[in-house]
């Protein structure tokens, strides 16, 4: 299948892209780091671009069948691995339509990616008290169990952040 | 071209990409996949309110500086 071919369709003014390719090229991204390979190993291994890995990795290009089998062989996971999490209601899975109302959102676009991530996580990594660290992870998943309980429709936060509150 | 020669060549871009990191990017690259950042980087987007994560944010540049 060409790259033209698993590109998703859209509108003439949109720009959205479907989350759940999203979430599968984000599944797919984290997959590939964990095992500590690069954007040019996987397409070698595919026989695609590395550019093409890229914009299935952003959900620019959607992954075909064949290949998301392929990658699952490849990155040593079965299929079910890429749906894992996903959520409409997790972010970044809202297609950008939906964005719309939060006009320079800083934490739009992939999570891992974000910097907003990044400054998070050294921030997290640089407090050295191990004690102090559980309870701020303890603090963070009260935050999203109280978040999730106020956003009522939505299905539980427990599904985002398996962490129980204490 | 899938199976155990396309696994080959993915472990081996692996290994090759392991030796060209830098050592900053190594520790960037470990801390990112502990289980503990997971869990942190999952409960903080599952926040909703930006106001809460921000401040949240705030509170543990805070609790890192001091």
């Amino acid at each position: 299948m060409t790259a033209s071919r698993d590109r998703p369709r859209r509108g003439r003014s949109s720009v959205a892209f479907n989350p759940i390719d999203v979430h599968v090229g984000s599944r797919v991204r984290q997959r590939r780091l964990v095992l500590h390979v690069t954007q040019e190993g996987l397409a070698d291994g595919l026989g695609v671009s590395f550019q093409q890995v890229q914009k299935y990795e952003r959900g620019v290009n959607r992954i075909s069948a064949s290949r998301l089998l392929a990658l699952s062989a490849m990155l040593d996971v079965p299929i079910q691995f890429f749906y894992e999490d996903a959520d409409p209601a997790m972010p970044g899975a809202k297609p950008e339509e939906e964005r719309a109302d939060q006009p320079g959102d800083p934490t739009s676009g992939e999570p891992l990616g974000r910097p907003e991530t990044a400054a998070l996580v050294n921030a997290y990594h640089a407090i050295r008290n191990t004690t102090l660290r559980r309870r701020l992870l303890d603090l963070a998943a009260s935050l999203a169990n109280a978040s999730g309980a106020r956003a009522g429709k939505r299905r539980p936060t427990k599904s985002l952040c398996r962490r129980r509150d204490r | 071209m899938p199976g155990n020669v396309g696994r080959l060549r993915v472990f081996a871009a692996a290994v090759i990409d392991d030796a060209t990191l830098g050592a900053d990017e190594r520790r960037s690259r470990d801390l990112m996949q502990r289980p503990e950042t997971i869990e942190l980087i999952r409960c903080y987007y599952a926040v909703a309110d930006p106001q809460v994560r921000q401040q949240f944010l705030d509170l543990v540049k805070a609790m890192a500086n001091g």
